[in-house]
């Protein structure tokens, strides 16, 4: 399988990903992952249902250990610098659950006062991304009441409250509508271009070929494909970024 | 194909779901087996589980229909007019909004209200009635209790009509007395999920639990003095029997002139749960009629009040959760407050012989918080829900959550316990300054209480499982919690002040380990154990050291009294203790040199309190300044012994101990001293100052560590001695850390030992 090279002088990536491995008890989850994602880039993370991309957000995260293999971002191991990772990690999951008896405000300043921030400035600081994402005039409402659209947005503003160097995002646009989704895609392409590095995993090959520069594809806990999304496609002669997705995973991982 | 083969008829919905009810109600205990089976603990086949639990509902249904058998001829002998009736109304009454609220299990834990899945089961082609019908009879199908309903009636018309009526009525009228129970009681749960908010419906799911959970404990602690109760209760319900009470007895077919029939009873019965029938019914189609989710009443809950409570963010949301969510107070408080109360039922006759003086109300009141906190601490983590996520998002999220809570909780204690004592306070005026260290004593306490059984948090997993600590951990979390409130209501201070040493000090162990296990709260597979060796190994070997000493003293060996075997006892234990935890330690690649030395790297030293002798000056140097300092202290021991002589008792007391030592003959007086001098001062350094001092200098650091271990080492000498022998213990922390080596304590241990025993 070709690789494609990144581009001529790359910066220092921001996260890198070592021969990875995760296993929950005999079950494997990740089987020797490599790769890496380059600072200000937008990195699509490609895989069908269950091929481990939630396993990689979490060891991400520091929420689990790898088994063997090296994680870092930003020169900090993912798991034994995790306090201070999360200082400059911003994570949305997939559904995001919130507590029922805070407003979406008072969550805000919560998560604002828990990572040390002074908050009435962050407060004020991600008022004009409220505005955008029209949650202003709900913000003094219960979040758990919120619809599934709106708890996305909500979680979103959770993750860039602190202004995170990497912003993960499980599944982001899962759950919006049509204007929100389009909403999504402006604001990934405007936090990456004010040089913050994203990484979000989908299903959805359209999103990838719209917003990402770069994309790893994974299935069954393996990497199957690495690199530039121009590179990809040029490697299997200019076909849809859907019809190389189909042919990669429905490859036979060998075993 | 037609329709007729593809949609399934009503009664085959009904079959369907009442089978998959059946399953949900084994299911729960199967999965809690299996997930047991799967981290390699015992597993009871789920047959026997459930076997208990029908048992259970079996004995509460047939006893609480003898309970109101009894209470109404108690009743009777009271006063034959209206107080029969009147008992069997409340009787009855309350067993049947027991029944109403038992649902398909009494759920406690109100973070997490059973899903309904209607919506989904609402997309296949079976008519709604059909649903709904099987829905709310499935509480029958999931829960024993219901199932052994029809025995309740059945018992009470076999005591009035001899069994084989008894027979007929379980069968005619129980069973469609059940079924209207578990109709109305689920058409209540209906309107609840669709028509409340998710903050009040915690709360509503949760008072009809613990309604039904305190009514099932109430029934079975009615029993134990029944006949009493009715005739106390007899005398408050005679003030109000001029109220139209209904007539109960017609449920039974007794007519006023006093004559059974049997057919009265049996209609009015059905009449009775037709109606119940009939308005579940109502009450579940009305619920529905707006959607089968819920929805806001008005555009938007805004949220009406927020009131600023102090700068710590967590500890605000805490308070918010206690003014916003109604289902708060029944998890944090009511649930608890009721557990706490049933252990005070079980411990009356120890407390009553104990409530004449202050100490003893204020040992009461800090026995029911110590229950309290020992029920509320594990809930920590379930009740944040799935919104854990948030936490794990945040620098140390989990650790500071735990604090909040733990403190929040000790808040919550130290409230209610404040309440008692207050009233203690204006009952005994001119014991407020006892009151007063008591209230302090019972905060510290608290707080590490709470920080102790807040690491005993049960995780919700992401499949929805509760995945509970081991049963090692609860022990090590309980053991000495009592101490505090049996000390001060007995009057034993001693007792209490060990209670708080030793709560303080298991605290720390326990969070030394916890903090090491909660990165992994996610991720069990990678959970490895804290570096050896850990408070707790100290803990644990003090702790088998002190057993065994006082079981061979009081069973093994009748004469205790004889002093050499005194010594011989404890040298053996003290060396038996120091083998096998180094044998234990050495398992785990800690080898003696490692307890003995303690490396520059390892000792973190703060500037101004502690200094680094390690190397400056050598071995031989130390030691004897070591045996230097100990005797200087033996000698300071006299002087104190000296001043102690100033209260006559107590002086009195040290002289008598004093006259037995020289009474003694030379052989035991030299087996003492040679036990003392040479065995001890090396199992007691190398368990206090090798393994906990060290231990607790990582978890506290600094002075506090120097005084904890002190007041552990001094907890377990007598009363008299605590104060030179802390003195002692925090001078060998002092000379340990800064020597790097345990020799020079041993020595200044050893000096003191001989220096006090000496003149």
């Amino acid at each position: 399988m070709s690789e494609a090279s990144l581009s001529p002088s790359p910066p220092p990536p921001l996260v890198s990903v070592e021969n990875l491995v995760k296993t929950f008890g005999d079950k494997p989850a990740l089987n020797g992952v490599s790769f890496s994602v380059p600072t200000g880039q937008i990195c699509g993370l490609l895989g069908p249902n269950g091929s481990g991309k939630t396993t990689l957000f979490r060891l991400l995260m520091g929420i689990l250990k790898a088994t063997s293999g090296r994680l870092t971002v930003d020169g900090l191991d993912a798991f034994e610098d995790r306090v201070e990772l999360k200082r400059c990690i911003g994570f949305l999951p997939d559904e995001p659950v919130f507590y029922a008896y805070l407003s979406a405000r008072e969550t805000l300043q919560l998560s604002a006062g828990m990572h040390g921030l002074d908050v009435p400035a962050a407060m004020a600081s991600i008022q004009p991304l409220t505005d955008r994402m029209q949650l202003s005039e709900h913000i003094d409402e219960f979040a758990e009441e919120y619809s599934r659209g709106m708890k996305k947005k909500l979680g979103l503003l959770l993750a860039l409250l602190h202004r995170p160097k990497l912003l993960i995002l499980d599944e982001p646009t899962n759950g919006l509508d049509v204007e929100g989704t389009h909403l999504f895609y402006d604001l990934i392409v405007d936090i990456a271009a004010q040089g913050t590095t994203v990484l979000f995993s989908t299903h959805l090959m359209d999103q990838v070929a719209r917003l990402c520069s770069h994309v790893v594809v994974v299935n069954r806990g393996a990497l199957i494909a690495k690199g530039g999304v121009d590179a990809l496609r040029s490697a299997h002669g200019e076909k849809s970024l859907e019809d190389i997705f189909r042919e990669l995973t429905q490859t036979p991982v060998a075993s | 194909m037609t329709d007729r083969t593809a949609a399934p008829g009503f009664w085959t919905v009904v079959l369907l779901l009442l089978g998959a009810a059946r399953k949900r109600g084994a299911g729960r205990v199967r999965r809690r087996l299996e997930l047991r089976r799967k981290r390699g603990g015992l597993a009871a086949p789920p047959v026997l589980a459930i076997v208990i639990a029908v048992a259970f509902a079996l004995v509460l249904n047939i006893g609480v229909a003898v309970e109101v058998a009894i209470a109404v001829s108690t009743a009777a002998h009271v006063q034959a007019g209206t107080l029969p009736d009147i008992v069997a109304f409340i009787l009855v009454a309350w067993w049947c909004l027991m029944m109403i609220c038992q649902g398909e299990e009494p759920q406690l834990d109100t973070q997490r209200p059973r899903n309904p899945v209607w919506e989904w089961l609402f997309t296949h082609p079976a008519s709604p009635a059909a649903i709904f019908f099987a829905e709310m009879i499935a509480p029958i199908a999931a829960n024993p209790v219901y199932l052994t309903a029809p025995l309740f009636p059945g018992v009470l018309y076999g005591i009035a009509y001899g069994w084989p009526a008894g027979i007929t009525a379980g069968l005619l009228i129980g069973i469609p007395v059940a079924i209207a129970l578990a109709c109305m009681g689920k058409a209540v749960e209906i309107w609840v999920m669709l028509r409340l908010s998710p903050r009040v419906r915690g709360a509503v799911l949760g008072l009809m639990g613990w309604f039904a959970f305190a009514s099932m404990l109430a029934f079975f602690f009615l029993a134990t003095s029944l006949q009493a109760n009715v005739t106390m209760a007899a005398r408050w319900l005679l003030r109000v029997a001029d109220l139209p009470w209904p007539p109960t007895r017609l449920l039974l077919g007794q007519t006023s002139s006093g004559q059974y029939v049997f057919w009265l009873g049996l209609s009015l019965c059905w009449l009775l749960a037709a109606i119940l029938i009939a308005g579940a019914f109502a009450l579940s189609v009305a619920s529905t009629r707006r959607g089968l989710t819920y929805r806001s009443r008005t555009a938007a809950d805004r949220v009406a009040v927020a009131i600023r409570f102090g700068r710590d963010p967590l500890h605000r949301k805490e308070l918010l959760w206690f003014q916003r969510d109604g289902s708060a107070l029944v998890q944090a408080v009511l649930i608890p407050l009721s557990f706490a109360a049933v252990q005070m039922f079980n411990m009356r006759d120890v407390i009553s012989d104990a409530t004449s003086g202050w100490n003893a109300i204020c040992g009461v009141a800090i026995l029911f918080g110590t229950y309290f906190l020992i029920f509320l601490g594990p809930k920590s983590l379930a009740s944040e829900g799935q919104a854990l996520w948030i936490a794990q998002t945040w620098p140390r999220g989990l650790e500071s959550l735990l604090k909040a809570k733990a403190k929040l909780w000790a808040e919550i204690a130290s409230a209610i316990v404040g309440v008692v004592l207050l009233y203690t306070a204006v009952r005994f005026p001119s014991d407020l300054g006892g009151i007063l260290v008591v209230a302090i004593a019972w905060y510290v306490f608290a707080r590490s209480l709470a920080d102790k059984t807040v690491t005993l948090a049960s995780v919700t997993s992401s499949s929805g499982e509760t995945e509970k600590p081991s049963a090692g951990l609860r022990l090590a979390a309980g053991l000495g919690t009592f101490s505090f409130a049996v000390g001060v209501m007995t009057g034993q201070w001693n007792f209490a002040v060990t209670g708080i040493v030793y709560s303080q000090l298991t605290a720390a162990a326990m969070w030394q380990n916890f903090r090491h296990r909660l990165p992994f709260l996610m991720d069990p597979w990678s959970a490895t154990l804290p570096p050896a060796p850990t408070l707790l190994h100290a803990m644990v070997a003090i702790a088998a050291m002190v057993e065994a000493i006082s079981f061979l003293m009081a069973t093994a060996i009748g004469s205790h009294h004889i002093v050499a075997i005194r010594a011989l006892v404890y040298a053996l234990c003290a060396i038996g203790a120091t083998i096998g935890v180094s044998t234990f330690l050495a398992g785990r690649g800690v080898a003696q040199r490692d307890i003995w030395l303690w490396s520059s790297s390892e000792r973190k030293l703060r500037p101004h309190l502690e200094l680094d002798l390690r190397g400056e000056l050598h071995v031989v140097t130390l030691i004897a300044a070591g045996a230097g300092l100990g005797a200087a202290l033996g000698l300071a021991g006299h002087l104190y012994a000296l001043g102690l002589h100033w209260w006559p008792d107590v002086g009195r007391v040290l002289d008598m101990g004093r006259s037995q030592l020289d009474a003694l003959v030379p052989g035991e007086r030299s087996a003492m001293f040679t036990m003392s001098v040479l065995f001890a001062p090396f199992a007691e350094e190398f368990l206090f100052r090798g393994l906990l001092y060290r231990a607790l200098d990582r978890e506290w650091g600094g002075w506090r560590a120097v005084v904890g271990s002190a007041a552990f080492f001094a907890i377990y000498h007598p009363v008299l001695a605590w104060a030179p022998v802390a003195a002692l213990g925090m001078m060998n922390a002092v000379i340990f850390k800064s020597a790097g080596r345990l020799a020079p304590a041993v020595a200044a241990h050893m000096a003191y030992n001989a220096v006090v025993l000496t003149f």
